[in-house]
């Protein structure tokens, strides 16, 4: 477990900032979502994780191998019904999009999941940008995010967004930190 | 002394600059008047003082070309009319005057507006050099976000893949993220595909060959 992301994360949350981009490395993405997932639900978070670089299933498998309460877990699954043509049967707290480039079903899915949870203390996820890079091109990805930020900053809720540093090129990196709080630096970046 | 000279040269400049170019001619043509008015109607001298006249036909030639001709002909009848009033005749050496104010205005004008052509065009052609090397900046920049990268993302998965079915057996998951994998590098494909026909659709400098062959 890294904890410097841990401390940095907890820190930004309780001194208000809320948005928050982490820049890691392909090696360390899966650890960072995992320690990032359960330092916020052991301070009593419900998360929303927004998926498109693995599917739910093995995203809830490294949870619970990790010790994570699954139950308290929604996931908005963009991957799975895109890599095998349909969505599984009887997935619970899983809402699947028909692939990470159908942004307007994404965004409706975030803002009801927001709205279920909005008396649970809801946080968001966000697993990962870069991996977007694969579906949409850079200026779309931008829009969208910003888009995503200015609703939770509207309701006041946490965000956090995971990408692989060297993935983004220097002017998408600046455009996001423009609509973050803070950008949280893998030492390794 | 040196600060004298500093003040003439920034009054200089700031007439002769562009942007002050109405305000620098009116005032000229002003004191044109008043040399027409003074030397030659009042004292009766008719030569050297139409040399002042250049400055001001050659300058709005510079800014204005070929309109500046008119000028020239306005200036060029009033020579004439004030030299009629004065000699009571009217002579060759004001017509020769008033000619020469036209041709030298609009040898000038003709000069100005070939070279302010050629540096229009200059600057043209210089915007469209720096749009098609924007072009291919943004597809090279692009090119390394959905293809470098997605081609890493791939590798990374797969390694980390193997590296699981290495140490504990193939997981129950194994045919869902290989199909992710599959899907993923499709997209790549379909991303590369999609980025040549970009920039063959936006580049002219590309030979058709190349064009054909990048977008196949």
């Amino acid at each position: 477990m890294s904890l410097d992301l841990i401390e940095t994360v907890t820190g930004d949350i309780s001194r208000g900032k809320n948005l928050l981009l982490r820049l890691t490395t392909a090696d360390r993405l899966r650890q960072d979502n995992i320690d990032i997932v359960k330092t916020m639900a052991d301070k009593g978070y419900h998360l929303i994780i927004i998926t498109t670089n693995q599917p739910s299933e093995v995203l809830k498998k490294n949870y619970e191998s990790a010790g994570i309460d699954v139950a308290r877990l929604y996931f908005i699954d963009a991957i799975t019904s895109y890599a095998i043509g349909t969505a599984p049967p009887g997935e619970q707290n899983v809402r699947f999009i028909g692939g990470p480039s159908n942004l307007t079903d994404l965004g409706i899915a975030i803002t009801g999941a927001l709205n279920e949870f909005s008396d649970k203390r809801p946080c968001i996820l966000f697993d990962s940008v870069s991996t977007m890079l694969i579906y949409l091109p850079s200026a779309t990805i931008s829009k969208f995010i910003h888009n995503i930020s200015n609703r939770l900053r509207l309701i006041d809720t946490p965000g956090i967004f995971l990408a692989v540093g060297k993935g983004l090129d220097p002017m998408m990196i600046s455009n996001l930190s423009t609509f973050m709080d803070d950008i949280i630096q893998s030492d390794v970046v | 002394m040196i600060m004298g000279i500093n003040v003439v040269n920034r009054i200089f400049n700031w007439f002769r600059d562009p942007e002050n170019k109405k305000f620098t001619l009116v005032l000229l043509v002003l004191f044109c008047l008043f040399l027409e008015e003074t030397i030659h109607l009042y004292w009766g001298i008719e030569v050297a003082y139409t040399h002042v006249f250049y400055i001001l036909l050659v300058l709005a030639a510079i800014w204005y070309h070929e309109r500046a001709v008119f000028l020239a002909i306005v200036l060029g009848v009033m020579h004439i009319v004030v030299s009629y009033e004065v000699l009571g005749e009217l002579t060759w050496p004001p017509l020769l005057r008033a000619m020469m104010f036209i041709l030298v205005t609009a040898i000038v004008a003709v000069i100005s507006s070939t070279k302010d052509k050629y540096q229009q065009e200059l600057v043209e052609s210089k915007k469209v050099i720096e749009a098609n090397h924007g072009i291919l900046i943004a597809y090279i920049t692009e090119s390394a976000n959905r293809l470098r990268h997605p081609i890493e993302i791939v590798h990374d998965n797969l390694r980390e893949l193997v590296k699981q079915v290495e140490e504990e057996g193939p997981p129950g998951d194994l045919k869902i993220r290989l199909q992710l994998q599959v899907k993923n590098t499709e997209q790549i494909v379909e991303n590369l595909q999609e980025l040549n026909q970009a920039i063959v659709t936006d580049n002219n400098e590309i030979p058709e060959a190349y064009r054909e062959f990048i977008s196949r």
